[in-house]
């Protein structure tokens, strides 16, 4: 065994080997061009060596022309690999050029077989013997073809080719595979070049060692390709741990997953889908996904999955209802996409659910109650802490005038008239700001200028936490029900006062008899003041008195005037602080001669230190006279020396009080009817006289209630009779 | 100045009414006593001559119409003038039916008063004066004998000497003496003064032809 013969036996061996591995990585996957490419070179390179090895051993100069003619079969494989291998492999290099090298070599070619011996050599003259490596070897001597020119071309223009995609690979940012593979071939490529040329022109004496040199080459690649080998291991590492990582997430997500094929079957489902939908895994392999959709009746339109199909969209979102396997529905938000093949192809649909029945009940609940409030019959309006408003329901727009978007932002003071005091609105702010609600009136004013009373009760809106996060405002249009209560009070007044009027009309012989007795005495004196006058000497002293008299009983009828006049007044209520006692006098003063003619005996009995209270004088008066006067009527029946009324006031606990006691008939069994209008127990009167007391001590916030007396109680008396009770809150000072 | 000899009482609740009239009265010369009862009044009434009363009709407790009665029943006959301030007919005829002099209303003119006070005063005395003739008349008559009396009966009632001789079953001549005694005893000139004190006895009343 020879050097030679071992050296070019091994690079047959690993050129094969290298070429087998990859011509089966070829085979594994017929994409893998490079493998191939890779393959077709390694072997040439092997049929290369080979026949340099029995070159090297040839006998005769016909055997060599023999030898030389095929050897341009690897090299014409070598090129078209080579080159082949560069545009597949490093994805660089010029296709023209590929296209010169490959046809110059192709022309090399047939050139070989169609002119001289082959395409180096006319004619070999002889075989020659060198020493090479220890041992003899064959060269070839004789005339070299012209047509040689062709594959020198082709060499070169094989260089250029390398070189230019090298710098390409370089220039793209791999400087590694442009050295490795680029530098590597284009070293070699042109150390081969050289080499054969020059032992061609006997340069040097030396066999035809190409495959010495594409050897590094190939070993090159070979070393690149085993990169990607070992990168495609990584690779799929890596790409069993993101499988694993997308099979764990794929099961254990909180939400439902699926892979829908375009025909709607399931793919693959994972648990949670299978716990949202109600279906065993098996089950809904076994279904489709329109199955278990449910169809909204009201729902309209092309379906989303159609519109991905057909490229409309790329992903779409959507909440829907599944029919669970109980046939209950199950509100899911669902999001899917459509997965395609390279080539654009559906291959499947990704689904994603989530359970938002929880969502959709609580919005359920929310729509009912917004719901409730936009048609509630309130005015109902939210502000945030600033007092921006963020809510106004339809009421509130109705009754203002605002529409939606004129509310929105602004704040309430937009209604603000300018009629309600400030006091009101400072009140508000500390109340509401300190968490309480606060419950008012308002006076506004619509957009149309027009102005309205309402009733708010604004609360603040607590957060979890307990700090407000807005205020909420409730209010009730109540200008209707304060216009009628104003006309009920102003009608009120007017029935009490026609009542007054009748009562009063009722003393007017009494308060004729009190006009008329000042009149008389004024009459009577100035007459004796006269004869008097007319004396001798006349009686001066005594007729200054009569003036003195004149004067006062002239007052006394004018003060009888002003009583009457104030009784008989109509117009607003005067409300001031009162004293009880003179209230009673003043009556009694009215009703003194009318008492005096039915002969009844009055008593009073006037509490000292009496507080005031407050109220409208002339309406108590009126109270006061209706009972008396009723208290009259009601022993009118008795025997003259048992009419006895006994007038009392007094006070206790913040309440002053005046009764009035008579030894009359006394009440019917329900003694609460004498107070209902239209109930009278006289011959004549309307029964209005004590609903329309009521009414004013209503009024005044007190209290008139009446009670049978069997017997006893009246001044030791043996007499029934009723008491009128009357009770009005005290004021809080003391009477000065 | 025609000073009347009685005392006039006034008697009105209203204490300003009271002495204005009382100043009026006295002015022209009357004696006065005011109250402003009945009650009063009656405590401190004493009986005397020829007194007026001037009372006001509304008093409380005892008004003047009750106060009217209660003095006709105690047979104390004193002419009442009644003030009022508002008076209607009703009250004013059961006033004048038991006995008052005149019924005023207030105001009331000084002339008015003045004289419904005289004329009180005046009946007053006329009263006084009545009723001590007829106590004269009545010790009198108690003088007369049965006999007397029955002549007297038949004398008055206007028959002749001659139709009572018949009627008492005796002669003309006892009668005529009878007769000629009642006169006497009745201290009357004339048959009509006769007739008179009959009358004021209450004898006129009596039917003889009954007996």
């Amino acid at each position: 065994m020879s050097w030679i013969t071992i050296l070019w036996a091994v690079i047959d061996a690993a050129c094969l080997t290298l070429g087998v591995v990859h011509l089966l990585v070829w085979f594994q996957k017929r994409t893998a061009w490079a493998s191939l490419l890779f393959a077709l070179m390694a072997a040439s390179v092997a049929a290369m060596g080979a026949i340099e090895l029995l070159e090297m051993h040839a006998e005769t100069p016909r055997q060599l022309a023999t030898l030389y003619l095929w050897y341009q079969i690897p090299i014409w494989a070598i090129t078209l690999s080579f080159t082949g291998f560069v545009l597949v492999y490093l994805r660089a290099g010029r296709i023209w050029l590929w296209w010169v090298v490959c046809g110059l070599r192709t022309l090399a070619l047939l050139l070989n077989f169609l002119t001289g011996q082959n395409l180096n050599y006319s004619q070999i003259t002889q075989v020659r013997h060198i020493q090479f490596l220890g041992e003899s070897v064959s060269v070839a001597d004789g005339v070299l073809n012209p047509w040689m020119i062709v594959g020198q071309l082709s060499v070169l223009f094989f260089i250029i080719f390398v070189a230019d995609a090298a710098i390409a690979v370089w220039k793209r940012g791999d400087h590694r595979q442009a050295l490795v593979n680029g530098g590597t071939l284009l070293f070699f490529v042109f150390a081969a070049w050289v080499h054969t040329t020059f032992a061609m022109l006997h340069i040097v004496d030396s066999p035809l060692m190409t495959s010495m040199f594409s050897l590094p080459a190939v070993a090159a690649m070979a070393y690149e390709m085993t990169r990607d080998v070992l990168r495609s291991g990584e690779l799929a590492d890596d790409l069993r741990e993101s499988e694993r990582r997308f099979r764990v997430t794929f099961e254990q997500a909180a939400m439902g997953i699926a892979h829908v094929a375009p025909n709607r079957r399931f793919l693959r489902v994972n648990q949670r889908f299978c716990d949202i939908v109600g279906y065993s895994l098996s089950e809904i392999l076994e279904r489709t996904f329109t199955e278990l959709t449910y169809r909204d009746p009201l729902a309209a339109g092309p379906l989303q999955a159609d519109r991905l199909l057909n490229g409309e969209i790329d992903s779409c979102a959507l909440e829907k209802r599944f029919v669970r396997s109980n046939g209950e529905l199950v509100w899911v938000y669902l999001t899917a996409a459509l997965v395609r093949s390279p080539d654009g192809e559906p291959q499947w649909f990704i689904a994603v659910i989530e359970d938002i029945s929880n969502r959709k009940q609580a919005e359920d609940k929310v729509r009912e109650l917004s719901h409730a409030m936009e048609n509630s019959p309130v005015m109902t309006v939210i502000t945030d802490l600033l007092g921006s408003i963020t809510y106004v329901n339809r009421k509130f727009c109705d009754v203002t005038g605002y529409s939606i978007d004129e509310c929105i932002g602004q704040n309430p003071r937009l209604l603000k008239s300018g009629e309600s005091s400030p006091e009101i609105y400072r009140e508000l702010w500390a109340t509401i700001a300190s968490g309480e609600t606060w419950r008012g009136e308002f006076h506004n004013r619509k957009k149309n200028g027009e102005l309205y009373w309402e009733s708010a009760v604004i609360s603040p809106l607590l957060d979890a936490g307990g700090r407000a996060t807005h205020f909420v405002g409730v209010k009730m249009d109540i200008t209707e029900s304060r216009r009628a209560q104003i006309e009920n009070e102003q009608q009120r007044q007017q029935m009490a006062h026609l009542s007054r009027v009748a009562t009063v009309s009722e003393l007017s012989s009494s308060l004729a008899h009190e006009l008329n007795q000042p009149l008389a005495i004024i009459l009577t004196n100035a007459q004796a003041a006269q004869r008097l006058l007319m004396q001798q000497p006349p009686d001066i002293a005594e007729a200054r008195e009569i003036l003195t008299d004149i004067v006062s009983e002239d007052q006394r009828a004018g003060e009888v005037i002003r009583r009457l006049r104030s009784l008989l007044r109509q117009g607003e209520v005067r409300v001031g602080p009162l004293d009880l006692n003179e209230i009673v006098r003043s009556v009694f003063h009215l009703t003194r001669s009318d008492l005096i003619w039915q002969s009844v005996t009055v008593h009073t009995s006037l509490a000292e230190d009496l507080p005031h209270t407050t109220g409208d004088d002339i309406q108590l008066q009126q109270v006061l006279l209706n009972l008396i006067l009723n208290a009259c009527d009601a022993m009118a029946g008795n025997p003259p020396e048992d009419r006895q009324l006994k007038l009392e006031t007094s006070h206790h606990d913040s309440v002053v009080s005046v009764s009035v006691s008579d030894t009359g008939c006394g009440l019917p069994p329900d003694s609460a009817r004498v107070f209902e209008p239209f109930y009278t127990t006289k011959t004549q009167g309307l029964g209005l006289g004590l609903s329309i007391c009521s009414s004013i001590v209503r009024a005044h916030k007190g209290r008139l209630w009446a009670e049978s007396r069997a017997s006893g109680d009246l001044l030791n008396g043996d007499h029934g009779g009723a008491t009128f009770h009357l009770e009005l809150p005290a004021n809080a000072g003391r009477k000065s | 100045m025609t000073a009347a000899p009685g005392t006039v009482y006034l008697l009105d609740d209203d204490p300003g009414m009271l002495k204005a009239l009382t100043r009026l009265l006295k002015a022209e010369g009357f004696a006065v006593q005011g109250f402003t009862s009945a009650k009063t009044f009656i405590d401190s009434y004493r009986r005397e001559n020829a007194s007026c009363l001037v009372l006001d009709v509304a008093m409380p407790e005892i008004d003047g119409l009750a106060l009217q009665q209660r003095l006709t029943h105690a047979g104390l006959l004193m002419p009442i003038v009644f003030l009022t301030g508002h008076g209607d007919i009703p009250m004013s005829v059961q006033a004048i039916k038991a006995g008052a002099v005149d019924f005023l209303t207030k105001p009331v003119e000084d002339s008015a008063i003045l004289n419904a006070v005289r004329t009180a005063l005046q009946r007053a005395v006329e009263q006084r004066d009545s009723i001590a003739e007829s106590a004269m008349l009545r010790q009198r008559y108690s003088r007369l004998t049965p006999r007397e009396r029955d002549v007297m009966d038949h004398v008055v009632a206007g028959q002749l000497n001659k139709q009572i001789a018949a009627d008492l079953g005796t002669g003309e001549q006892t009668i005529k003496v009878h007769r000629g005694r009642v006169m006497e005893k009745m201290g009357v000139q004339s048959l009509a003064d006769l007739v008179r004190a009959a009358e004021r006895l209450g004898l006129g009343k009596r039917n003889p032809l009954q007996s």
